[in-house]
C-alpha cells in the first residue's frame, strides 16, 4: 500500500494504492486526519486501490466525520471497484460525497 | 468434504494478505467466479481481524488455523484460535445508522456469507468459527 499527498490547490490529494487493510490502515488514518489539519478541503483519491477492509472504511469514516465538525470539505475521487462494493456493503456509497475523478471536482469550482 | 488448504498464521496484521491470497486461490479453484471469490475474501479477513484484534488482543506472537475445504457447492471456511471465548453475540451486527468507525466487519461477514455459527471446538483450541459460502 502506497500513500501519495498532492497539493491541487485549493485541495490536498491523499492518493491511495494497493491494499488498504487493518496493516496498513493506520498510516491512511493519520495521513487524513493530517490532511484535514487547517480545515484545508481534502480528496482522497481511490482508482489504484486494490482491495479494502472495514479497516479502511472506518478511517474514510473517520476522515468524513472530523471534516464535518469542522466545517470542512472531504471526498473521495474515483473510486475503484473493489472499494465500491465494500461502500456499498456497509451503505456507506451515498453517505461519502464521491466524485469521477479529482479534476472533475476541480473543474466543478464552488 | 475435501480439505483444500491448512495452515496456522501469526496472530498479526502481516498475515492477512497471505490469508487473503489463499482465500481466493482455493475459490476459484472450487470453480468459483471473481464476485464469489472477492466476497469469501473479504469475510475471511474480516474474521481473522477479529481473532487478531479482539481474540489475542494484537498479541503476535499467538497463532490461529485457516482450512479451506470443499463440500459439493459449498465452500466451508474453518477459522480456529485460542484467544478469548467468544460468544454468539459477538456475531450481532451493529446498526448501519451508528455511524462510528469500525463496527462494520461482522455486517461484512454476514452479508457476504451463507453460514455463520461458532462449533465446538477441537481439543486445544478455544473457538471454531465456521464460514459457508455457496459456490457461484
Amino acid at each position: 500500500m502506497e500513500i501519495d499527498i498532492k497539493e491541487r490547490s485549493p485541495f490536498k490529494v491523499v492518493h491511495l494504492s494497493g491494499d488498504v487493510d487493518m496493516h496498513s490502515s493506520p498510516a491512511v488514518r493519520q495521513a487524513i486526519l493530517d490532511g484535514l489539519k487547517g480545515k484545508q478541503p481534502l480528496l482522497v483519491e481511490l482508482s489504484a486501490v486494490t482491495y479494502m477492509d472495514s479497516s479502511g472504511v472506518a478511517s474514510l469514516v473517520e476522515g468524513f466525520q472530523t471534516a464535518r465538525q469542522q466545517g470542512s470539505e472531504f471526498g473521495l475521487a474515483a473510486v475503484a471497484r473493489p472499494v465500491l462494493s465494500v461502500l456499498k456493503l456497509a451503505r456507506l456509497d451515498k453517505v461519502f460525497p464521491i466524485h469521477a475523478s479529482v479534476d472533475e471536482r476541480l473543474a466543478r469550482g464552488d | 468434504m475435501q480439505l483444500m488448504f491448512e495452515r496456522d498464521f501469526p496472530a498479526a496484521t502481516e498475515s492477512l494478505a497471505v490469508v487473503r491470497a489463499a482465500v481466493g486461490e482455493a475459490c476459484r479453484q472450487a470453480g468459483g467466479g471473481e464476485e464469489c471469490a472477492e466476497q469469501l475474501v473479504l469475510a475471511v479477513n474480516e474474521a481473522c481481524m477479529n481473532i487478531i484484534q479482539h481474540g489475542y488482543a494484537l498479541a503476535p506472537a499467538q497463532q490461529f488455523r485457516l482450512c479451506l475445504m470443499q463440500d459439493d457447492d459449498m465452500l466451508v471456511v474453518h477459522l480456529l484460535d485460542n484467544g478469548r471465548r467468544a460468544a454468539v453475540a459477538d456475531l450481532r451486527p451493529r446498526e448501519l445508522d451508528d455511524l462510528r468507525p469500525g463496527g462494520l466487519g461482522v455486517r461484512f461477514i454476514r452479508e457476504t456469507t451463507d453460514e455463520l455459527a461458532y462449533l465446538p471446538p477441537p481439543a486445544g483450541f478455544t473457538n471454531l468459527l465456521q464460514l459457508k459460502k455457496r459456490i457461484t
